[in-house]
């Protein structure tokens, strides 16, 4: 069958790009779904133009979620402009400074997705595949996980990006559908990233926020244009880093396993009986560990060598 | 579009009572409903009516992930507050008095249908004054602790208000809000609350409680107010006391309540209007039923027509009050809410604020909360963004 080319924001001129944001939105696939955008900000503009560019365009199909990213109602618009994330007639975060919008944005939209998607399990984790199964890694914010995590998706020979910060699994199937959303790196994380692969595309960088400097990195188009090929679960890795550590391993008991993922997870105790089981049900399945590293190049082959076993 | 249509025919309510018809909606039709449902916190209950439709395959596929999504979530939210409602009957077990489920919890506790799906954000309970600081606290020594630490708020709740300050429970983080009345002691609706303890209803344990201990007791410790009872609380509380801003719930919860009381009790409206006039609650009364009404439906009995209308204010305040009501109640377009949609939330605000409490205590408290002096912080619970 001849595969059917979907297009994709990169298929609009800035200007249509632009027009969208500002009228009823850019409709924008990303995962399992549609979310309607819409901004008169120039910083949102650019970042669907770039970061978004391979995304599929959800023009077709019904809307999961509408959100405005923009400037207050009033002086806030001018005097010292701030930007605003509203969804569902909320506003979730407090107003930030406007140069921060492209942080805003992201956090929003994992907002609206952590807080109502309760028809999945969702997990605090990135995830990534190889060879047909992938990994949960979790960790406490510094623990180097996104670092990690875009390390693999970038490397030579990459792994598949499912999603840098929020994995969602189906609580019938126990599988991970891909959300594919930018990678979001702090602070230091952003040049290491940008040294080790200049060829990575990272947007704009946004100073100040709580969480110090953010920068996202464009999604591998690889990974994109598989957005809907879901996975198996097969490993579960709680990475540490420690400056100038030997990457070092441990088995994760089975029981530490299951509470980690309780606790990393957005909506366990909601989904009650079903989320439990999903949980034991992906331990049951999976290779645990946790490692301590400070030197990536050492890491990788050994995380592969132990994932392929 | 005339106000009352901003609320009765926006696409949140217009099917609220055929329910099958929203199976029909266009995709944008289906994108509004959503948004609306989610921000005025109805998504479950939708889900619950919509779940019982025969032609909820129509439905397109990313609405019904939504309505799974906000049903798993409002079930969560009942079950949660179900164990809630145990653990606080176990708690204050000893306590020697009437103890009473308000508003949404009595609706869960008693299974009624309308409150399938329903969301209740804290726990409120009634019970005599006399008792009141016996079971703080009973809480207190349990694992409860107060929500305010203001030395004010503290002042304001137990000298004015109806209700001790919140308590949250420490390991669950559920709020109970304990009440001696369904009014505050400043309001200028003020009524003596014994009535009320002595008409209170003795409730059973719900089915799906007993499904799981069938050797526990089956008569529980909990009462409710009795049927005329709820409907005038409901009616305090949506015109009186609480913000009418995005109380759509409470529009709904009072449609829901005549509805059933209409079909169980033949007498139900003339005992309700007899009991509004004894408690002095005609005008929260006529409010109530008649947005209601306007909204939502809701059936008045033709005899009834006319006294109810007896309750209102002259024409002047009416029209006034419709206009408001109707601009606050609007469920969200994809705009920023309009400017007379908040300046109407503000002025139901300060009516009802005015209602609480005379203008001599109002304006310092006003005061007092715009300015306030040493403020002691509450505890932040904005969320960090995350990543």
């Amino acid at each position: 069958m001849p595969s059917q080319t979907v297009p994709t924001v990169g298929s609009l001129t800035s200007a249509e790009i632009r027009q969208r944001l500002h009228s009823d939105g850019l409709r924008v696939k990303m995962g399992p779904f549609a979310i309607c955008i819409r901004s008169s900000m120039a910083d949102i503009a650019w970042n669907m133009e770039n970061l978004y560019r391979d995304y599929p365009l959800a023009d077709d199909r019904m809307a999961d979620y509408s959100v405005l990213v923009d400037y207050p109602r009033g002086l806030r618009r001018w005097y010292r402009p701030q930007v605003i994330f509203e969804i569902d007639g909320h506003i979730p975060y407090k107003p930030y400074p406007a140069a921060a919008a492209i942080a805003m944005m992201e956090w929003g939209l994992n907002w609206t997705l952590f807080t109502g998607a309760n028809q999945y399990l969702l997990f605090h984790a990135a995830c990534l595949e190889r060879n047909g199964k992938c990994i949960f890694m979790a960790g406490k914010p510094g623990s180097g996980k996104s670092t990690l995590c875009a390390e693999l998706a970038l490397k030579q020979n990459p792994w598949r990006l499912l999603t840098d910060e929020l994995t969602i699994v189906r609580k019938e199937t126990f599988d991970v559908l891909p959300l594919c959303r930018p990678i979001c790196l702090k602070n230091a994380a952003i040049d290491i990233v940008a040294q080790r692969h200049p060829d990575a595309f990272i947007g704009k960088k946004n100073y100040n926020t709580a969480k110090g400097t953010i920068a996202h990195v464009r999604v591998p188009t690889d990974s994109l244009s598989r957005m809907d090929e879901p996975s198996t679960p097969h490993m579960i890795l709680l990475p540490q880093y420690k400056q100038g550590a030997k990457t070092e391993w441990a088995e994760l008991p089975q029981s530490e396993a299951i509470m980690l993922l309780a606790e990393q997870s957005f909506n366990f105790q909601t989904l009650g009986a079903a989320g439990f089981m999903a949980i034991k049900h992906i331990v049951s399945q999976s290779k645990m560990y946790e490692v301590v590293y400070s030197d990536l190049d050492d890491l990788v082959p050994q995380l592969e060598e132990l994932f392929d076993e | 579009m005339n106000n009352m249509n901003l609320v009765r025919e926006s696409v949140l309510l217009k099917y609220w009572n055929e329910p099958d018809r929203v199976c029909y909606y266009s995709v944008p039709e289906w994108e509004l409903f959503l948004r609306q449902a989610r921000s005025s916190r109805l998504a479950g209950q939708w889900a619950y009516r919509l779940a019982q439709q025969e032609s909820f395959d129509q439905i397109p596929e990313p609405a019904q992930m939504a309505l799974d999504a906000a049903w798993t979530y409002s079930e969560h939210h009942q079950r949660a507050l179900m164990w809630e409602i145990r653990q606080v009957e176990k708690v204050l077990h000893n306590l020697d008095c009437v103890k009473i489920l308000l508003k949404g919890a009595s609706y869960i506790y008693q299974e009624m249908e309308f409150a399938q799906g329903r969301l209740v954000s804290d726990l409120d309970v009634l019970v005599p004054k006399s008792a009141i600081q016996e079971a703080e606290k009973t809480l207190l020594d349990n694992g409860w602790e107060s929500g305010k630490y203001d030395p004010y708020d503290q002042r304001y709740y137990r000298q004015w208000m109806h209700e001790i300050p919140p308590m949250v429970n420490l390991q669950r983080g559920m709020t109970i809000d304990m009440h001696h009345n369904i009014l505050p002691e400043t309001s200028r609706r003020h009524l003596d609350a014994t009535p009320l303890f002595d008409s209170a209803v003795a409730l059973t344990v719900p089915d799906s409680i007993q499904k799981e201990n069938p050797w526990a007791p089956t008569v529980s410790g909990w009462r409710s107010l009795q049927d005329v009872d709820m409907v005038i609380h409901a009616a305090v509380h949506a015109f009186q006391e609480g913000e009418i801003d995005g109380s759509l719930r409470d529009i709904i919860d009072i449609d829901g309540l005549l509805r059933r009381f209409s079909e169980t009790s033949s007498d139900f409206w003339t005992r309700l209007l007899d009991r509004a006039k004894q408690l002095g609650q005609t005008r929260p009364l006529y409010y109530a039923s008649h947005y209601s009404h306007e909204i939502l439906d809701t059936p008045i009995p033709d005899e009834m027509v006319k006294p109810i209308r007896k309750m209102g204010p002259g024409l002047f305040a009416r029209s006034f009050m419709d206009a408001t009501v109707f601009r606050a109640l609007a469920p969200p377009t994809y705009e920023l809410r309009p400017f007379s949609a908040r300046f109407s939330s503000f002025f139901l605000y300060a009516r009802s604020h005015y209602g609480r409490m005379p203008l001599n205590l109002l304006i310092p408290h006003l005061w007092h909360k715009a300015f306030p002096k040493d403020k002691i912080p509450e505890p932040d619970n904005d969320g960090q963004p995350m990543g």
